[in-house]
Order: C-alpha cells, then structure tokens, then sequence
C-alpha cells in the first residue's frame, strides 16, 4: 500500500508539472545559497590554517608577542618589555630549537630610479628565515656578518621585487634601493610565501635586526620573538613554561598581568574555529529563515494545487481512497519534492562553488549534502502536513458533484 | 437470496446554521444481485444524495443500510473505503476521469487502492485492457480523457468501474451529458453488463433511460413514491 501510494504520489506530482516546479523553486534557492555558503566558509577557514602556516604558525612554531591581552592586534605593540636577552635566554629552553626575534612591522616608502612602493619592513636574524619557514628564490640568505655590522642590505620579498623591477626580478640584485633615508643594497630575493587571507606574505622587505634598531626604530626592544621548538607534542605545556619562564625574566608580581602573549597554532586554529563556529551560527539563522520561506512557499503552492485538484480527490476517494491514503498521498509529495528541491539547490551549489573555486577559496565537503537531505525532508514533512490533512478532508461529493449541488 | 443492498428507514439531513434540510425522509428498500434498478425523480427529491449513502460517501442520518451483509454505519473511514473499493463502482454525469491519466493508468486507478491482495501488476494491466474491449475501446488505450468523445470517456468510466469486479456499480447520471446517440450507446452498455449478470444501480432524471431498467424506484420529497418493476 505504502510503496502505491508513493508510486502515485510521483505520478501525480509529474503530470503537475507547473505546480512541481513551483514548489520546489523555494527549496532549491535556499539549498543552493546554504551550500555556496559553507563551501566558501569552509574553504576560507582551511586558508586562514594553511596560510597560518605558511605564516610560521606551523604546529611547532610559537610566538611571543610584546605587549599583553589579546592574542592577535592590528598593529604591533610599542610596549618596550621584550628584549634580544629574552630570545637568547628563551633557547636554554630544552625544547626550544630556535628562536628568531623581529622588530617592527610598519610601512615605508621605498624608492628605486623613480618607482616606488609602500611596503613592510622587517628586522630580523638570519634564524627568521628558518624558523618562518621562507626560502631565498635568488640571491643570498642574510649572514651574522650583515648582523654584528650593521650592514645596509635586505631581502626583498616577491612583491616588492616585482613592484621596483618589473618584468625582471633578477635585476634586483645588487642594486640599491632606498627605505625612507637609507639606501640598502639587495642581497636576496625570497621565494612566493602567498596570501593569509587578504593579506600579501610577499609585501615585505627583511633587513638585519640590529640595521632596524639603530635606524629605524631606534631602540632594542623587540616586537616579537618566533619560537621554533623541538617537537610539536604537548604545545600547551611548552607555552605554559614560556610564559612562566617570561613571567620571571620580566620579574612581574603574581598581580600584575602578562606584558607580552604567547601565541601557538592552537591559539590561532581557536581563533580560526571560533569565527568559523560564528559563521556557523549566523549561516544556521538565514537557513531557518530561508527554509522556513521554502516551506511557506511548498504550503502555498500546495494548498492550492489540493483546490485545483480536488475533483481528483473525489474521484480518488470514490474509488477506494481512504482519508488517510489521501494524506499520505500529499505529504509524499510534498517530502519528496522538497527533498529533490534540496538536492537540486546542493547540485547547483557545488557546481557554482566548483566554478567560484579559482575566485575564492572553497572548499567542497559532503556536508551540504547531508544537511540537503536532512532539511529536504524537513521541510518537506513541516510544511507539507497542513495542506495533506486538508487535502484528507476534502468532502468527496461536493468535489464529485462540483457546481451542481 | 441476501440482498446485497438494504436500506432500512434512511434519513439524512443536512444542516447549515440553524437551517436543517430534511433530504431524504426514511428510505427502505432491498436490492437483490443481477437486478439492474433505476432511481428517478425531479431535481432536489434527494436521489442523488441516496446514491452517495448507497456509494458509501455520505453516511445516513438514521436508518440501517447493510451492504452485501456488512452493516455500514459502524465503520470507520478506512473500512468504508476498502468497502467501497472492493465492492463498488462507480459512474458518474462528468465521467470524472483524470484528465492527465490515459485511458488505461484511469481504469487501472481503483486497484491502487486495493487492499489485502498481492500486487499482480501484469495481471490488472491485462484485465483492464480487457475491459476497455469490453467497451469498445481496444484502439484508445493510450489516449488521454481530453482526446476522446463524451460516450468514450464514459465508456473508460464505466470500465474503470468494472476494474474490481465490485459487487454494485452506482451510476448517477450516466447519460446526462451526452447526446441521445452516445446515450443510447451507453445505456446498451450498461443492459449488456446486466445481462452478464452485473448488478446496477443508475440514477437518472430522464424518463427514457429510467423505463430500460427492470424496476424502477421514484423518490419525490425524500421519500419513495412508486417502486415497481419495468416491462
């Protein structure tokens, strides 16, 4: 019985096809702009983490920042409480491999023949290079020498290079660029890095730690300090310890907070999860909102399509329909329109996230898929019950007899 | 012999508000197997509504009616329906086929609802080829209501009708909306189907058909005026 009434319900329902696809219009479009949505939100998120990477946020690369509180800031902080004893005192730590302390990541004007270009400039020691993971695509690495002396030299990342010698990146080499007042001869090109989100890994220029101190910022104290450790095991124990063996080093009182953080991947991929799971929860609102839109459009349409076909229900009942075969009838295929409708809306998500994939980032997970299914069904159910009970109740005589009683 | 149809002092009464419309006013009457009977009267005498009690759509106010032995009033929706289904056909003015079914899917909808037998799919396919021959329709199978004439489509009706060998097949108004030529034909049809020994039961306002049948029951003001067999 079960089996012919849903054989019905899909005959039916096709030889309505105006009505079928009326119903399903609702669906489909919500389906569809859910799954976009979590394959470009899933897909930024895994960015965000490989680019963190990318980054020298490996699992087994830590950073202590100067300044405390929250853990990422839009600009690095003037707190002067980190210092180059800081970095090599922290490589007593067993488990710390190497450590690469940074100063100053703010913008500057460079100059080379009449062109020119904002960038970041970075002091930093030779350690940088390995601990952040970047490799010299031309060129030479910077050496202690370039350090103890003080030396004038930089390594330009991609972008820069590009921007001061198009079309030959090579010709850099060698040459002297100016950064604000000071000429700095090219040792090095780095290799492409990439993007972390919108932001240019490669818009950079290093230049040795000690050069930055005197000319630039004119100070020793440090911005950052990227600590590579051994392993990448119990990360949240070796963090505690940094910030304990910090804590100490800067003679701090058990009352006083933090003057710098202590930054893991961990904290990086929380980070990451927590706007994810904020995504997550505004995406989980506009697909109420838009489902339940679905489902008042599948019980519009039905409802009226029972009106249009309630001389069929007469017909139906008269030969043996029961009530209840009626409702089955209408609820089957309010389910299974809505349930094709949202599998339909995953089909032409997928394909315009498949086609959105060189624009942004998205990432294509059998997720959608099963959330279709599932609030195919759903709505199919909620939506269809109402007009499926009235579509039971309809009085067979007077559909029989239409106007003429 | 039993009768398969028993109605004993039926009422049925409509009411809208405060108004109660006293259709029919206490009907008894058996109808045995193989009789071809027809239920005529003026407009608003409350045939047609005796014929939908006796269809198992609208139940009685009052009164008893047995259907093959089955007292109908104590059952429920999902009984009636199987009753209906098993045991009835219907016929009806508008031939009320479903426009977008072809002339066979319409014949074969009541074993849709079919109960308690296993599904033979073929087999029903076969029989309600069958009974489109039967009417004359061998050539139409695959033609849908809309290309087809009145008679024709009541033709498929009258075989959908047949398609569960019901024991009564209810007929209101068979030939009401087709011209006198298609309505002989049917009204032929329907003698033929009694001649094999099919039991019938038409509603009609036209005296002609009326007088085809082999007893004739006249309902005026809810009530039977006349019962008495036809020559």
């Amino acid at each position: 019985m079960f089996i012919k009434i849903l054989k019905v319900s899909l005959k039916d329902s096709l030889k309505h096809p105006l009505f079928t696809v009326l119903m399903m219009v609702g669906i489909v479009v919500s389906i569809f702009s859910m799954t976009t949505i979590v394959a470009i939100g899933e897909g930024t998120k895994m960015e965000i983490i490989q680019a963190l990477k990318g980054f020298g946020f490996g699992g087994d690369v830590m950073m202590v920042a100067a300044g405390g509180g929250r853990i990422f800031r839009h600009r690095p902080s003037k707190v002067k409480s980190l210092t180059v004893a800081d970095a090599e005192a922290l490589k007593q730590l067993p488990f710390v491999k190497a450590v690469a302390p940074r100063q100053g990541m703010r913008r500057y004007v460079v100059h080379f023949r009449g062109r020119s270009f904002h960038t970041r400039i970075l002091g930093v020691t030779p350690s940088f290079l390995t601990v952040g993971d970047y490799q010299i695509d031309m060129g030479q690495a910077l050496g202690q020498q370039d350090l103890r002396d003080h030396r004038k030299v930089c390594l330009l990342g991609k972008t820069v290079a590009e921007e001061l010698f198009p079309g030959n990146r090579a010709a850099a080499l060698g040459q002297f660029i100016q950064i604000g007042k000071f000429f700095f001869r090219v040792k090095g090109i780095l290799a492409e890095k990439g993007q972390l989100g919108r932001f240019d890994m490669d818009d950079r220029i290093l230049i040795p730690l000690t050069t930055a101190s005197t000319l630039f910022i004119r100070d020793t104290y440090l911005h950052a300090i990227s600590v590579k450790l051994s392993d990448a095991k119990d990360i949240a124990a070796y963090q505690r310890i940094v910030r304990a063996f910090l804590r100490k080093r800067h003679h701090l009182h058990p009352d006083e907070p933090d003057d710098f953080r202590v930054v893991t991947s961990l904290d990086v991929v929380q980070i990451v999860n927590r706007s994810s799971r904020e995504l997550t929860t505004l995406l989980v609102r506009i697909m109420i909102i838009s489902l339940l839109v679905s489902g008042i459009i599948i019980m519009n349409v039905m409802l009226a399509a029972i009106s249009e076909r309630k001389v069929e229900i007469g017909i139906k009942r008269a030969l043996g329909a029961s009530r209840r075969d009626i409702l089955s009838q209408f609820l089957f295929e309010a389910v299974w329109l809505s349930l094709i409708g949202s599998l339909v809306g995953v089909g032409i998500g997928m394909l315009a996230a498949y086609f959105l994939k060189n624009t942004i980032p998205v990432s294509l997970t059998w997720r959608p898929l099963y959330m279709a299914v599932g609030f195919g069904i759903l709505v199919g159910a909620v939506s269809g019950a109402f007009p499926a009970y009235r579509a039971g109740q309809v009085d067979p005589i007077r559909a029989i007899l239409g106007g003429r009683q | 012999m039993t009768p398969v149809i028993f109605l004993d002092k039926i009422e049925k009464r409509y009411e809208s508000g405060s108004v109660v419309t006293e259709v029919l006013k206490g009907v008894s009457f058996s109808i045995f197997p193989g009789e071809l009977v027809s239920i005529m009267g003026p407009s608003g005498a409350g045939k047609s509504t005796l014929l939908y009690i006796l269809g198992c759509l609208a139940r009685p106010s009052a009164g008893q009616y047995k259907l093959d032995g089955v007292d109908v009033g104590k059952l429920s929706d999902e009984e009636l329906s199987r009753l209906r289904n098993a045991k009835l056909g219907f016929v009806f003015q508008s031939f009320h086929l479903i426009p977008q079914y072809t002339a066979l899917e319409n014949v074969l909808l009541p074993t849709v609802y079919r109960r308690g037998r296993k599904q033979e799919k073929k087999r029903d396919i076969e029989k309600a080829k069958e009974l489109l021959n039967l009417v004359g329709l061998e050539a139409r199978y695959h033609y849908r209501p809309g290309e087809l004439s009145g008679g024709q489509k009541q033709r498929v009706a009258i075989a959908r009708a047949l398609m569960n060998d019901p024991e009564v097949i209810l007929a209101d108004e068979p030939t009401g909306n087709l011209d006198s030529h298609q309505s002989d034909e049917i009204v032929r049809l329907l003698l033929d189907l009694n001649e094999r020994g099919r039991t019938i039961i038409m509603v009609t306002h036209d005296p002609e058909v009326g007088r085809q049948a082999r007893r004739m029951i006249t309902i005026r003001d809810g009530l039977i005026q006349s019962d008495v067999p036809c020559s």
